[in-house]
């Protein structure tokens, strides 16, 4: 009975026994549904782990005379928290994988990118309007920022603000942003019908020009400099996504290319994604700030969809060329998963669109849009 | 402002953090939406400058010497189909290498199938019967 009493089980609390339950329903539906497996899988695992008391896995105590830090305390201290490199890394090999394309073909929906961005304001404020309802304390203006960004629906990007604006919280908005990211097949449809009409979701878009190789070149170098210029603190991640294309548009390094978009992007996806589990601790869960987190994460969505698709409408009052408002919604980064659902949709209300590349240009304005107020969310609030 | 003594002291601290962070967060807000709309017209109209300036280059213009395609104005390569056959010729006229290659050849490299009675050719022939083979081109060519 002494062993009983030194293992795990003794220190076992109901806590930590349902987001052990909630760890393995993740990776059950990773396995069994295979929705979205490269995030809810490892996730899932690392909210078994972070759970299971005893382990000192997620420890980090660099100045005891005795090694006492756990891997994931080691490896979220130095790649997240503290010189939060796993999300430029990312950003690279999302970069290779991105296609400019779209948004060179049609240059107007990047403003739909920046629409979409509306959910990361509405979520701020509601965070900041919390706390003079409960208590002035709730959220500081840091902590805000950090939820906001939820709202961009770009996981990377989240964790990249959240380890500079309120790293205590990293762990929340992180699973809350991919877990919603994962869930947008849900959130996003009802509101594309609501805000649609039968009429508006059957427009044809032409299909999109030709890009010149020369064009798919200059833009990410161009692009690179012009935000950087704007919004310095964006650089890591802007900089690593924009060279990542840069190494796969050039065609002259396609073992960097594929470097970037393969190995580096798995290895880091690997520790990002276990670690931000184990950071999803019973004690971290279980109050008032999270339960807000998860519902100002979920309203944040919501806002960047509506965001989206009303600009879109608004957009057709003045172009001659009208745009389907489906693809406004692919506004929220979630590459490519917004994008799909824009096309789904598009082709449920007319099987002969093709909405896919269309949805692509403001899905990937998104990610530069929510980089960009990343970057200024850290430069005024850090 | 509320009038007993306690409750007035929180009330002005919290009036404080109110109209500290709202301006902050005013701030932020603009600044940040501001931002993200800005740079993305920066980037619409970056990308209408570079559509354009692509299409104002005439292509006659263009005299770069591109070295994966084969152009006999400017580059004096010879013709690569008399050169393909007379190294199929010679390595036909320079007959067996080794004892024992009609027969390797003739089972179909290291297949199975074959004469019964050819002898059996191992890994260690074979890079025998290459070894040799490039040898003996050398001193062909002479160098």
């Amino acid at each position: 009975m002494e062993f009983l009493s030194e293992s795990g089980f003794a220190s076992l609390n109901w806590g930590n026994a349902l987001l052990i339950l909630l760890g393995i329903g993740f990776a059950a539906v990773a396995i069994i549904k295979r929705t979205e497996p490269y995030v809810l899988l490892p996730i899932g695992l690392g909210i078994i782990l972070g759970n299971l008391p005893g382990t000192g896995l997620t420890e980090f105590n660099p100045s005891g005379e005795v090694q006492t830090s756990g891997i994931f305390g080691v490896i979220f201290h130095y790649t997240l928290s503290f010189w939060n490199i796993l999300p430029p890394l990312i950003f690279l090999g999302l970069g290779a994988l991105t296609d400019f394309g779209p948004i060179i073909a049609n240059p107007k929906t990047m403003l739909l990118g920046a629409a979409a961005q509306l959910g990361i304001f509405v979520a701020f404020w509601t965070a900041l309007g919390l706390g003079f309802f409960t208590s002035p304390d709730l959220f500081s203006l840091k902590e805000a920022g950090a939820i906001g960004i939820i709202g961009g629906a770009d996981g990377p990007t989240t964790i990249f603000a959240s380890a500079k604006l309120a790293p205590d919280l990293l762990g929340v908005t992180a699973v809350v942003a991919y877990s919603y990211m994962a869930c947008v097949v849900f959130v996003q449809p009802p509101l594309m019908r609501l805000l649609t009409t039968q009429k508006e979701r059957q427009i044809r878009m032409r299909a999109l020009r030709e890009v010149s190789k020369t064009e798919k070149l200059v833009f990410p170098a161009g692009a690179m400099i012009i935000i950087i210029l704007f919004v310095p603190e964006s650089a890591p991640l802007i900089a690593m996504f924009m060279i990542g294309n840069l190494f796969g548009e050039s065609g002259v390094v396609p073992r960097l290319s594929n470097a970037a978009s393969n190995e580096i992007l798995n290895i880091a996806t690997i520790f990002l994604m276990i670690t931000i589990g184990t950071q999803l601790s019973a004690e971290r869960v279980f109050d008032l700030r999270t339960l807000a987190i998860l519902v100002l994460g979920i309203a944040a969505f919501a806002c960047g969809t509506i965001g989206g698709l009303l600009f879109a409408k608004l957009m057709n009052l003045f172009v001659k060329e009208k745009v389907n408002p489906l693809i406004g919604s692919a506004g929220v980064s979630a590459v490519p998963m917004a994008a799909r659902i824009s096309h789904t949709l598009g082709q449920e209300a007319n099987p002969g669109n093709f909405l896919l590349p269309h949805a692509m240009g403001p899905n990937v304005a998104g990610v530069i849009g929510s980089a960009v107020v990343a970057g200024v969310f850290i430069s005024i609030l850090a | 402002m509320v009038a007993d003594g306690g409750n007035s002291q929180r009330s002005i601290k919290i009036t404080f953090m109110i109209e500290f962070d709202i301006e902050r967060a005013l701030t932020t807000t603009y600044s940040g939406l501001g931002a993200a709309f800005v740079v993305l017209v920066f980037l619409i109209l970056f990308t209408v400058v570079v559509r354009f300036a692509s299409r104002l280059r005439p292509p006659a213009a263009d005299t770069r010497i591109d070295t994966d395609v084969y152009t006999p104005a400017t580059v004096s390569t010879p013709d690569p189909v008399p050169v393909a056959v007379a190294a199929v010729t010679e390595l036909q006229e320079a007959g067996p290498i080794i004892p024992g290659e009609e027969d390797f050849i003739n089972r179909g490299g290291n297949g199975s199938e074959g004469s019964e009675d050819a002898e059996p050719v191992d890994d260690w022939k074979i890079y025998g019967r290459l070894e040799a083979f490039s040898s003996r081109r050398v001193e062909r060519r002479g160098n």
